[in-house]
């Protein structure tokens, strides 16, 4: 054993290299790269969702509908050229007595099959809604005071369904807004979601 | 004899030792790039806060790109330099003196007297 001293060092340092290299490990360090880069996009979607929150501040009732579609084709549009993608479906109630008037618009980026809204014993229903297209409707409501109505949504994307119950304040001598927003954004890291309602009463 | 057995189990010795070295080490790691993204991070943060406190998206409304790079002055780290562009949906294409590139996007749907779609980007590099 004396006499390979040297060559039983050298095995001992061969060892402690190969070691040393394995725990570098390369691989945990590009994942925390990757949960970086998702906490970026996290911030990113909140600053969008924000976005959405302070459209209804910046715009009259009348506009909401318009405001939100063309927010949602100019984000489509932007992300479409940074290589990922933000979606939406929005969903806009309007109430001047005594008409609920409300519209569905589809930016998911695909064929919506099926859509219900129902209130009460009123029905309105619409199959393959296309990508940027909507579904308008208005449903008459007779309150002599104010009321809460709920408002069902069944709607069914990508492999998807959704049901939505909206409890919508109505009174007859002021006009309410209520808007949800279903929004997406997703890259080759991460697939983000939320769903946003607000209403305001004028 | 013995001197010369001990010379050779020494070079013996000493090749395995840089013959594992070379194979192990010949290629340079290459570690991911942090401090750009954490950058990024940072000026998004701050855009966020430029926004709650100061007149942010007056100046993207107006175009006054040399207003925002003043505000963000206290923000971006030491040794990075940094340019503001405000675009539409799609941002026009503008020379920047670097291969190493990043940029944060910040999005506005307008201020409370206008509606109007902006993204404020920073494009950022060392």
């Amino acid at each position: 054993m004396k006499g390979q001293i040297f060559l039983i060092i050298s095995i001992i340092v061969s060892i402690t290299l190969i070691i040393l290299k394995s725990n570098l490990n390369i691989k945990s360090i590009l994942e925390a790269k990757r949960f970086l880069e998702i906490g970026i996009e996290r911030k990113e979607f909140e600053n969008l969702r924000n976005e959405f929150l302070k459209l209804t501040q910046i715009n009259s009732s009348k506009d909401m509908e318009e405001k939100t579609e063309d927010f949602l084709r100019f984000l489509r549009n932007s992300y479409d050229s940074r290589l990922m993608e933000f979606r939406g479906i929005l969903i806009n109630f309007y109430y001047s007595n005594p008409y609920l008037n409300f519209s569905f618009f589809n930016g998911i980026g695909s064929t919506i099959k099926l859509i219900n809204i129902s209130l009460e014993n009123q029905y309105f229903e619409k199959r393959n809604l296309a990508d940027l297209s909507k579904f308008k409707g208005s449903f008459n409501i007779q309150i002599d005071q104010k009321d809460f109505k709920n408002v069902v949504v069944y709607y069914e994307y990508l492999d998807k369904n959704s049901t939505e119950i909206f409890n919508i304040t109505l009174d007859p001598s002021k006009i309410t807004y209520f808007g949800f927003y279903h929004i997406f954004l997703s890259s080759e890291r991460t697939n983000l979601n939320d769903k946003i309602k607000v209403e305001w009463i004028f | 004899m013995k001197g010369l057995s001990k010379t050779l189990e020494a070079f013996i010795a000493m090749f395995v030792i840089l013959t594992v070295f070379f194979i192990f080490f010949s290629s340079p790691i290459e570690l991911p790039e942090f401090t750009l993204i954490n950058e990024r991070l940072k000026v998004l943060e701050s855009l966020k806060k430029l926004d709650i406190s100061s007149n942010l998206r007056e100046y993207a409304l107006k175009n006054q790109t040399k207003k925002i790079e003043d505000l963000l002055a206290d923000y971006i780290p030491f040794g990075t330099n940094y340019k503001v562009q405000i675009c539409e949906a799609i941002c026009k294409k503008i020379e920047i003196p670097s291969e190493r590139i990043t940029t944060v996007s910040y999005y506005i749907s307008g201020s409370y007297s206008k509606f109007k779609p902006l993204q404020i980007v920073v494009y950022l590099w060392k």
